[in-house]
């Protein structure tokens, strides 16, 4: 009886945080909402992408950024970022950082470490997800799909609108 | 004991009086910050992508001009710096209409005459867009700010580092706030207005 009380808060717990995600307005195609039970815990991974917006391009440029909080239910690594070519020639995954005469630069990384349940913000002035040779203008008010590949959870196709600034 | 307090006393006036010297920007309410020592970009020019000629880093009378060096490749901190630039200037309402943009490109390889002067005007109406004719051009004006840049092709992509800064010039061409990396629209309005208060045009 105990445990079917326990499995009976289990459950409602995982029907109201999928109430709450849906509440939330999180992207539907980058949110897996599948709660996992106490059982499989350790062995599906489940990866919540929110405040995802990529950056209307300024004018006379071909490179843009797109930016998003990445959740994992376990520890995981984002290993590349594509759209399609319709988009951008090249996507890669780029870490600005500062050096030690105060200049800042870019470079590109072969991977971000997620860890379990604490979130992993792609920022301005951090991680970001580069489009190099934007085919066209990133417009304010469009959306783009960018495919991420973690290294346990697959790829997750995120839809992501674009912005001047921040959501 | 009583010497000690003294001391602690003369210690304390001597700090003060020290960080005023250096400029501590704190007695004025500013969010941006000054360098130790003074930074002047007087009688220095940059060639006007627009007008071709020499233009000296200093803002008209009564106005600021904020100066950054940057790159129209850069998908992340120049335009995070730029957007916040042109949201401040619409957080003061008229007074933006006395704040100039000069944007000194550090790769003028790739962002010439044709590209540059579009790039800044996604921003603002009321900008200079400079690129340095030489590299001397462009370290004379990068020494006035203590500013420094690169670039450098590895593997067949050009890598580019600069400073993240912007530096707001008044008229005499005296840095006198600066901006890091990363400081809100809502901060650089808020400097902007006490520093244009303190010019009336």
């Amino acid at each position: 009886m105990k445990k079917t009380l326990k499995q009976s808060a289990v459950a409602v717990l995982a029907v109201i945080s999928t109430i709450g995600l849906a509440a939330c307005g999180n992207d539907s195609t980058a949110t897996d909402t599948t709660v996992a039970t106490e059982d499989s815990l350790p062995a599906t991974p489940s990866i919540t992408v929110s405040g995802q917006w990529a950056r209307t391009s300024p004018m006379a440029t071909d490179m843009g950024a797109a930016y998003m909080t990445i959740n994992s239910n376990m520890d995981d690594e984002l290993l590349s970022a594509k759209v399609d070519m319709s988009i951008a020639m090249m996507t890669q995954i780029h870490e600005t950082v500062m050096g030690d005469d105060g200049a800042m630069k870019m470079q590109e990384v072969e991977k971000i470490d997620i860890k379990a349940g604490i979130p992993t913000e792609l920022k301005p002035g951090g991680y970001h997800v580069m489009l190099m040779q934007l085919e066209a203008p990133l417009e304010t008010g469009s959306i783009i799909s960018v495919t991420l590949t973690f290294a346990k959870a697959g790829d997750v196709v995120v839809e992501i609108p674009v912005q001047e600034e921040a959501p | 004991m009583k010497i000690l307090k003294t001391f602690r006393i003369g210690l304390t006036a001597l700090l003060c009086i020290a960080a005023t010297a250096c400029g501590d920007t704190s007695s004025d309410g500013l969010r941006g910050y000054q360098a130790p020592s003074e930074k002047s970009s007087a009688n220095i020019s940059v060639t006007d992508a627009t007008t071709g000629q020499q233009f000296e880093l200093k803002a008209s009378d009564g106005e600021l001009m904020v100066v950054y060096f940057g790159y129209t490749h850069c998908p992340d901190i120049c335009p995070t710096t730029l957007v916040a630039v042109k949201n401040a200037k619409k957080k003061i309402g008229a007074l933006a209409s006395r704040v100039d943009l000069a944007m000194i490109t550090v790769d003028p390889e790739r962002d010439t005459a044709d590209v540059l002067p579009k790039y800044l005007s996604s921003f603002t109406d009321k900008f200079h867009a400079l690129i340095p004719a030489n590299q001397q051009e462009l370290q004379n004006a990068e020494k006035a700010f203590d500013a420094t840049s690169s670039v450098t092709e590895v593997d067949g992509q050009i890598e580019v580092t600069h400073s993240g800064n912007c530096y707001v010039v008044d008229s005499t061409g005296l840095v006198v706030d600066e901006w890091p990396f990363g400081m809100d629209a809502e901060s650089m309005a808020y400097d902007l207005k006490i520093l244009l208060q303190q010019r009336e045009a």
